[in-house]
């Protein structure tokens, strides 16, 4: 069997079936005449099975437009090849921006970027990406990219420069450092970027050297030793026993809900030992709610749910605290953040141990506009747009603090959606909450606590 | 008019086989059609095939019965009216189901014996095989190679403002 015509006489055969009056491939844009002439120069090696141009130009026909500019970068002949660039050279670049839509009508395009329904809401919010089409070919060329990352506020690939022990890193894009789109813990010094997010999940979907490890949003404080009363201002030379502790792990999940979807799970913990509880107790008539506020001060939900100080007293108040509190899953009115406050007492011992989890979706991460992430992060300046769909006038600046953003139609029609399809924490997320120090003596708590510490 | 749709001809492939079929059939081929309009006296000499071998000829004359008694193309067939979708006949997807080489076989022989609803069934069969592929994969999957150096990947990038220029 013969694997490939002579190229002559495929040029024969287009010539002959135009003198007979029926053309075998019909493209107005691509006039059979154009490639007479090109035959002789093209690499027969460089095409899908060596079909001729005109082959490859009629399945272009079929094809999005992302896909026939990943069909012409795959050899130097296809990339070259004017009748090709004419199908998506001047299309993907300098078109007024209603065409670039028209390109693409709605559902088409939610398909296209495989979006859940909550999350084609706010692709519409976001009409500064008028040219829809790039962003979706640039996403396919980054696929090949592992060196590069990809940032949809200034709809270009950036390449990752930084050496790190941890491999390559990238330079985050200065639109969206100004941007301020970050995730952040503020009470425990935690924080990543909304390109850190992107990054583990483009290595989560596509394996190293894509993207970045999960340990680079991973966090593990261990205990840390606090001192509220200065060993002076008592008038004491000794180290203060008056130490409380604090410690918070983040671990980044992978949860499936159409697609993957990253989660952050955080224990966070305060412990404070049996002489602490004993002195805040002669100190003040209401340690509970004193305890609340420490609670309160140094516990972070997200960065809307501000109510700890209220449910850690209520539940240091109930009679049954001796023994371990029932908890209550409560959710954030705002983002995907569900969370539960524990507290362990000992039977002989005075000392309390406060467990705070939480369990926050940041969704697919692939853009820095979908619902997920866009409620749960903070936003320090205003330089990311909410436009009216259909509107092609200049969007309006939002900003997660102002009250305009949570009301905006589409954001609530998509975050109403998110809930409903976001998949409930684990079961065995109320297992995973052992006490840890609790279990030590107090007396030796303090004790390495006051070795280390030079309070 | 039947009878000279029930009319057999034979074709002769690349590889020598004589294969004999229905003038019907053999006429959704362009290529057969005016070779048969252009000799005269359908049946009476083998109609040689020089660029299909047997095999595929057998697959697309199987092709051309099953699609028989379609509405001939219209010649004035508007390119821009053509469906842009990726829908392919249940029947014409098993058809398809052969393997690479066979397909672009397929393809180049539609092409060359000018069966154009053939061909485009190829070709979205291939589109689809394309689809949501980036340029890696695309030549991952048909075994095209990267004559492309880094660098000038890299000048593509930045001459379509794909990457930032620095």
């Amino acid at each position: 069997m013969t694997r490939s015509y002579p190229r002559a006489q495929i040029h024969l055969a287009t010539c002959q079936s135009l003198s007979t009056g029926a053309q075998p491939f019909s493209d107005p844009l691509c006039p059979n005449k154009h490639f007479q002439g090109s035959y002789d120069v093209v690499e027969m090696d460089s095409r899908p099975h060596n079909l001729p141009l005109e082959v490859v130009l009629q399945i272009c026909q079929a094809l999005p437009l992302r896909s026939i500019v990943c069909v012409a970068l795959t050899s130097r002949e296809l990339y070259h090849a004017q009748a090709l660039q004419k199908l998506w050279r001047s299309r993907l670049t300098g078109l007024n921006p209603k065409h670039r839509l028209c390109d693409c009508p709605r559902l088409l395009e939610a398909r296209a970027f495989k979006l859940r329904s909550e999350e084609t809401e706010m692709l519409y919010m976001r009409t500064d990406i008028c040219n829809h089409e790039l962003l979706l070919t640039l996403e396919l060329l980054d696929r090949d990219l592992p060196e590069h990352w990809l940032c949809d506020l200034c709809m270009k690939l950036h390449k990752r420069v930084a050496q790190t022990e941890d491999g390559l890193t990238y330079r985050p894009c200065t639109l969206s450092q100004s941007n301020g789109l970050f995730y952040r813990l503020a009470p425990w010094d935690y924080q990543f970027q909304f390109e850190d997010a992107q990054q583990v999940m483009k290595r989560y979907i596509y394996g190293a050297p894509h993207g970045l490890p999960f340990e680079m949003i991973q966090m593990d404080q261990k205990w840390e030793s606090i001192s509220d009363w200065s060993p002076r201002a008592l008038g004491s030379t000794e180290p203060s026993p008056l130490i409380w502790k604090k410690s918070i792990e983040v671990k980044p999940e992978i949860v499936f809900s159409s697609g993957p979807v990253l989660t952050l799970w955080t224990k966070q913990r305060l412990f404070f030992p049996s002489v602490y509880i004993g002195i805040l107790g002669l100190r003040s008539h209401d340690w509970a709610r004193e305890i609340g506020q420490k609670a309160e001060t140094h516990f972070a939900i997200c960065c809307h749910a501000n109510d700890t100080g209220r449910h850690v007293a209520a539940l240091l108040d109930q009679p049954s605290r001796l023994c371990r509190a029932s908890p209550e899953l409560r959710r954030c009115d705002v983002c995907l953040t569900e969370y539960a406050f524990f507290v362990y007492q000992e039977y002989n011992k005075d000392s309390v141990e406060i467990v705070l989890s939480t369990w926050t979706s940041l969704g697919s991460c692939k853009h820095s506009f979908l619902p997920a992430w866009l409620t749960s992060s903070w936003l320090t300046s205003e330089l990311t747009w909410f436009g009216e769909r259909g509107s092609f006038a200049f969007p309006k600046p939002f900003h997660n603090n102002t009250s305009e953003f949570y009301d905006h139609a589409a954001f609530r029609r998509a975050m109403v959606l998110a809930r409903s399809t976001k998949r409930n924490p684990p079961s065995d997320m109320i297992g995973r909450l052992e006490p840890s120090v609790s279990k030590e003596s107090d007396v030796m708590l303090v004790q390495t606590v006051s070795d280390s510490s030079d309070i | 008019m039947s009878s000279t749709d029930e009319q057999k001809i034979i074709l002769v492939s690349s590889d020598g086989v004589n294969i004999e079929t229905a003038r019907i059939i053999a006429e959704r081929s362009m290529l057969i059609k005016n070779m048969i309009d252009d000799l005269g006296n359908p049946g009476e000499e083998p109609i040689p095939i020089m660029n299909v071998s047997e095999a595929v000829l057998r697959k697309v004359l199987e092709w051309c019965d099953h699609h028989k008694k379609d509405a001939p193309p219209e010649k004035d067939e508007d390119a821009e009216s053509r469906k842009k979708t990726t829908d392919i006949e249940e029947w014409d997807q098993k058809f398809m189901q052969v393997d690479q080489e066979m397909l672009f076989e397929i393809i180049l022989a539609a092409n060359y014996m000018d069966i154009k609803a053939l061909l485009d069934v190829g070709c979205k069969t291939v589109a689809n095989m394309i689809k949501g592929k980036s340029p890696e994969e695309i030549r991952k999957t048909f075994n095209i190679q990267n004559d492309f150096t880094p660098e000038e990947e890299e000048q593509i990038r930045r001459e379509n403002e794909w990457a930032e220029d620095r």
